[in-house]
């Protein structure tokens, strides 16, 4: 399940499908786009991965079949010691 | 339930210019501070209506329904005249008049029921600001009979699971958190399937946070000591490690989590995790698109609201994913039935609201060995109730799932009348 598109100063991005659209071409092209694909999950029609820059998910965006891309956002807890998790 | 670093420190004073007019709160007798009103605006006082939401020049519009009128002149000319939190009559505030974000944010113009919602989160704010928390008499002494832990936590009582006939059974729960301490005592010879979705790490907790999660959601009837702390005592437990030992996580480990839990066929995801977010910030279209397909395959996604407020100074929008129309985002109340002072607030339109709150407050869960338990604070710890709820919610109604389970929650959830919906949602979740 590991990921290897978090090398440091690459863009995390998220990319969901067109309803019905193969995921194995429509990933084959995201890379043909730039994508460093991550995981295919297809119980949710969605790509993951990493693009070099913020350009890379406008050339993710012109790729027939995507719906919408986005990039990755980063979740944070506090530590365990703090009060209010 | 932070993004790195502190919390964002904006307010409802920076999300815009004021407009140089001004708007009174009225006490709750309102024709008390009409009349004070009255007697200092030289202009009309009119009612506002559909098709008339500003005043006429040096007059005021009143909002019936929120207690609040708007005024041509500046605040500081009506504190001059007397209409004020002190001198005036029946005016419970006078301020100046905000720059409503829905003003901003709903395209095309269309916006008589965006900018009355706008005017009374605004409304809210300033009297939170004049009142203070809300916790009046009748909420104390509802506190007072909740207290006693000794068989079941306040949380447990409070959402009415202590005497359910429902305990999970047969319901799959995916909790999507730092993962679970398999050796914990309490859940000795319970099934629990896990996974981690973290690289370099295993499916156990690390943290804490995904042990006391699962606790609240799922834990047993009868703990090896102490109170019951679980909802959903029989319910089949689903760890997805989606945060890591040190907490963090990424979308992408969260979208392979929420995958996972669809593959195993739960019913209910719990994710206490979010990203804040910024009024007028839109939500992910990819994660609305995700509990959209959840929901066709029979599965509700329940999330925190966040914890990035401190009321009644700072109040902050629900947090990502949370906002997302399609997922239902669970605010924190004490055991006072107070919303909780980090609880954050339904300020975005199109999803962004609160739909739920749970117990948030000094929740008493599992923590992982040798420590055992431990008592937290937050929409973490509201979000697992909401989600053990929702299982025997779907025990007892078999064939409804997703989108229509979470209709069911918010449906059977306890009316809050002394918070506003902005807060709390529908109110309190409530085991059938």
């Amino acid at each position: 399940m590991s990921e290897r598109n978090h090398a440091p100063g690459r863009v995390p991005v998220i990319v969901s499908a067109e309803p019905g659209v193969p995921l194995a071409e429509l990933r084959a092209r995201l890379e043909r786009a730039g994508l460093r694909a991550g995981q295919t999950l297809a119980e949710v029609d969605v790509i993951t991965g990493s693009v070099d820059d913020a350009a890379g998910l406008d050339r993710l965006r012109s790729v027939e079949g995507v719906e919408a891309v986005e990039r990755g956002e980063t979740f944070q807890l506090p530590p365990p010691d703090e009060p209010i998790q | 339930m932070q993004e790195f670093g502190p919390p964002p420190e904006y307010d409802f004073q920076d999300i815009g210019a004021t407009t140089g007019r001004s708007l009174v709160v009225f006490e709750e007798d309102a024709e008390a501070g009409l009349e004070t009103l009255r007697s200092v605006t030289s202009g009309t006082v009119a009612t506002a209506t559909a098709k008339r939401l500003e005043p006429k020049e040096d007059g005021a519009l009143v909002f019936e329904e929120l207690g609040v009128a708007v005024v041509s002149a500046p605040a500081d000319e009506l504190r001059e005249a007397g209409v004020a939190a002190e001198g005036g009559p029946g005016i419970l505030a006078v301020e100046p008049e905000r720059i409503v974000y829905a003003l901003e944010t709903i395209p095309g113009g269309g916006r008589s029921a965006e900018y009355l919602r706008g005017y009374r989160d605004a409304v809210l704010h300033l009297t939170d600001g004049a009142a203070g928390p809300l916790a009046d008499g009748a909420a104390g002494a509802d506190a007072a009979a909740r207290q006693d832990e000794s068989q079941t936590t306040w949380g447990i009582q409070a959402v009415k699971a202590a005497n359910s006939c429902r305990s999970g059974q047969g319901i799959r729960i995916a909790v999507l958190d730092t993962g679970f301490d398999s050796k914990h005592v309490d859940f000795a010879g319970r099934r629990v399937t896990s996974q981690s979705f973290v690289p370099g790490e295993s499916a156990e907790d690390g943290h804490g946070h995904g042990t006391h999660c699962i606790g609240t959601a799922a834990g047993p009837k009868c703990p090896r000591s102490g109170p019951r702390y679980g909802v959903a005592y029989e319910s089949e437990i689903f760890s997805g490690k989606v945060l890591s030992n040190a907490g963090s996580g990424t979308d992408g480990q969260i979208l392979g989590g929420i995958n996972w839990a669809l593959a195993n066929r739960c019913a209910v995801v719990s994710m206490s995790l979010g990203a804040p977010t910024r009024v007028g910030q839109p939500f992910s279209r990819v994660f609305e698109r995700v509990a959209q397909r959840a929901s066709q395959a029979g599965c509700l996604i329940i999330a925190a609201a966040g914890n990035d407020s401190r009321r009644p100074e700072i109040v902050n929008p629900v947090s990502h994913p949370a906002n997302c129309p399609s997922i239902m985002a669970v605010a924190a109340v004490d055991v006072s039935l107070a919303i909780a002072r980090f609880s954050n607030r339904g300020l975005n339109p199109a999803g962004g609201q609160v739909d739920a709150a749970g117990p948030g407050v000094d929740v008493y869960s599992s923590w992982p060995m040798p420590t055992g338990h431990r008592r937290l604070n937050g929409t973490s710890m509201a979000t697992p109730h909401a989600a053990g709820v929702a299982a025997l919610l779907a025990e007892a109604n078999p064939g409804v799932h997703g989108a229509a389970l979470g209709a069911l929650v918010v449906g059977a959830a306890r009316r809050m009348p002394h918070l506003p919906s902005a807060d709390v949602g529908a109110g309190l979740v409530q085991a059938p």
